[in-house]
């Protein structure tokens, strides 16, 4: 289990984080909000690259900091701007991240041909990645931090330049391995997590603003989201979330209290909630 | 190990370090042909005592008069004829009396050079008991020829021994950030302990290119001066003295060369080579404390080149203007070794303060640069990693 227990992190006179607690245990955590509201701060404190100004975190009761090698050797890692060695070729940079894992190197080499596979990269293993697309160092990637099979798996814009098809197929990996380990994902891309994550950790203000299951979330917006004809003029109290085609032609949905005349309620779905969250930050 | 082996990887995919490489091969290179108008008479010398031996005594007289003739060869039979043990004579109280006017301003450079100086003295005795003054070497060009390889030569070996280590290190230090892994690699399980692998590969390549470099470097050197006669000959010998040049306070031109050992051509530069050595890691140490700490390796390779740059500049000022209070503990900095190469292990004369002090000063500031690398390395451990 890991806790974050009253975290706060500054840079100097800025609180990038204030009084952060959360628990996480074995499922899949989708971290969602705007880009500067802290998302990035937290995951390198999980990972160790930040310390925390004030608080602390805990795997099992221990600080991960005391633990250091050692909790470090449980976490997998995908940075949100992924890294690598231009002249290796992907089986040689995941053969280098199983010796920064301290894999011994017959067990690393049954793990690296198991995820190349896996990621769909085994006919292209000894071509360098200098000429990988985007999308195809993104999956080495999610293969080196999946290499020391991390109990704790932590992904930073995980689908970023994959193309659909390699998307759905990673949500259904990050599905497969949530049984029996903690996953926390960062993206902004709400249908990433929408599908698979079990809670969704929200923040404003630089302060924790939720950590509950999407539906919990949605159903706060319930029976407050209408579609109405596109070109209708939001009036005082109404919000504007976005704007969609529908059957008889374009609508936009709204944010209200009262039924705006000529709306029809919806459901709510977390893109939905996400903007009625932070509209304020978007005005 | 393993980890040990990715970083010199990454050393041998830097282009820059095997383009500057090239560099001080080519540039040694022209360095030697530059000098090679001592090349002549050296091997004649060095030819002479190969068959004569080094000793200057009848036989060797009698011997040398019957070689074949050669340019200045009468002016020389005739010194060598009327060469004596000049160690014998060396004068140690005017020695002292005469740095002991020039320091008197400061009391503690002038007590140390007292006691270096009485030192000396001790040494000049045993050395004029073995005769080294009467080593032939490779006769009168032994001088400009020795001037030539430690002054000129060496000291750019040294240089780009230097520079290759700060280099080595610096890139090292940058690679992860440039490569964008800074954060994958402090967040496995070895984590910013990397760094200190990063140190050793960096040193240890240091080494490994200085030594490349040297032996490069004097392979060509001895394909060009033929040292075959040279390599037992006494450093001591009196056509290897006068080397020092403290002609602006008008005293000591012709002081002996006066080594702490009882070095041999040979084995005085082998020990030169291994004090460079030495001094190629104490920079590349500090290069890692500057790229641990300050994190960047173009502000941090600027920040050395001021810190080194700057302290060589004050102490060569104290030296023109004789201020011996800001000289003298200035004497102790590795600049100060690299710039006066051609004195290493001996007495020095005003360079240096106490006996053996380039080793003690390698030796103090190997473990300041290792001391001041294991605690940046710790405080690296302790801080926020920039991503």
């Amino acid at each position: 289990m890991l806790s974050v227990e009253h975290v706060t992190k500054k840079y100097g006179d800025f609180t990038a984080l204030e009084d952060i607690s959360l628990t996480f245990t074995p499922g899949v955590y989708g971290l969602l909000a705007p880009n500067g509201a802290g998302k990035t701060t937290l995951i390198k404190m999980l990972t160790t690259l930040l310390f925390p100004t004030s608080g602390q975190i805990l795997w099992n009761g221990e600080d991960i900091h005391s633990l250091d090698e050692n909790y470090r050797g449980l976490l997998g890692y995908l940075p949100q701007e992924f890294g690598y060695y231009p002249g290796y070729s992907p089986r040689q940079f995941l053969r280098y991240a199983a010796a920064l894992q301290c894999i011994p190197r017959r067990e690393a080499e049954e793990r690296i041909e198991r995820l190349l596979k896996l990621v769909g990269l085994e006919d292209v293993a000894n071509k360098k990645l200098k000429k990988f697309s985007g999308g195809m160092l993104q999956r080495v990637g999610i293969a080196q931090a999946m290499l020391n099979e991390p109990e704790l798996l932590i992904l930073d814009e995980p689908t970023a330049g994959l193309d659909p098809r390699e998307r759905v197929r990673f949500r259904n990996l990050i599905h497969s391995l949530a049984s029996d380990r903690i996953v926390i994902l960062s993206t902004h891309i709400v249908s990433d997590i929408e599908t698979i994550a079990g809670q969704i950790v929200m923040f404003r203000d630089h302060r924790l603003y939720c950590c509950d299951s999407p539906a919990s979330i949605c159903a706060r917006f319930q029976g407050k989201v209408f579609e109405v004809p596109a070109g209708t003029e939001a009036e005082p109290g109404q919000f504007l979330l976005s704007e969609r085609q529908g059957e008889n032609g374009a609508v936009v949905r709204l944010l209200c209290d009262v039924p705006p005349v000529g709306g029809a309620a919806v459901t709510p779905g977390l893109e939905d909630a996400f903007l009625a969250i932070y509209r304020e930050e978007a005005e | 190990m393993t980890l040990l082996k990715y970083e010199w990887r990454k050393l041998a995919g830097m282009p820059a370090l095997w383009a500057f490489l090239a560099l001080c091969v080519a540039f040694n290179a022209f360095l030697l042909l530059a000098a090679k108008w001592t090349c002549r008479e050296f091997n004649e010398g060095s030819a002479a005592a190969a068959q004569l031996g080094q000793r200057v005594d009848e036989a060797f007289v009698e011997g040398f008069a019957q070689l074949p003739w050669t340019e200045d060869r009468e002016e020389l039979l005739a010194f060598l004829t009327r060469m004596d043990n000049t160690l014998e004579h060396y004068d140690s109280d005017g020695q002292r009396r005469m740095y002991g006017e020039l320091l008197q301003g400061s009391p503690l450079s002038g007590a140390l050079m007292d006691w270096k100086l009485r030192q000396a003295a001790h040494r000049a005795e045993h050395l004029a008991r073995t005769g080294a003054a009467m080593d032939f070497f490779a006769g009168p060009v032994t001088l400009e020829a020795n001037g030539v390889l430690y002054k000129i030569f060496f000291k750019a070996l040294l240089t780009e021994g230097i520079l290759l280590g700060i280099l080595a290190m610096l890139g090292l230090m940058e690679h992860e950030r440039v490569s964008r892994t800074t954060a994958a690699v402090c967040s496995s399980r070895v984590g910013r302990r990397l760094w200190r692998t990063k140190v050793l590969a960096g040193v240890t390549a240091a080494l490994a290119l200085y030594l490349l470099l040297a032996v490069v470097s004097f392979a060509a050197c001895f394909a060009l001066w033929d040292w075959s006669g040279v390599w037992g000959a006494s450093m001591a010998s009196q056509f290897n003295t006068g080397i020092f040049h403290e002609s602006k306070f008008s005293y000591d031109t012709y002081r002996p060369f006066l080594p702490w050992a009882d070095f041999t051509a040979g084995s005085y530069l082998l020990a030169v080579i291994a004090l460079g050595a030495a001094l190629v890691v104490v920079f590349t140490l500090l290069a890692a404390v500057c790229g641990t700490l300050v994190g960047n390796a173009y502000a941090s390779a600027v920040g050395l080149m001021i810190l080194v740059v700057g302290g060589w500049a004050i102490w060569y000022t104290g030296y023109l203007q004789g201020c011996w209070a800001v000289f003298m503990p200035l004497s102790f900095l590795p600049t100060s070794l690299w710039d006066q190469t051609l004195g290493w292990f001996t007495e020095g004369g005003i360079m240096y303060f106490i006996p053996w002090q380039e080793t003690v000063t390698t030796v103090i500031w190997l473990l300041l640069g290792g001391g001041g690398a294991a605690l940046a390395l710790r405080r690296f451990d302790r801080k926020d990693v920039k991503v």
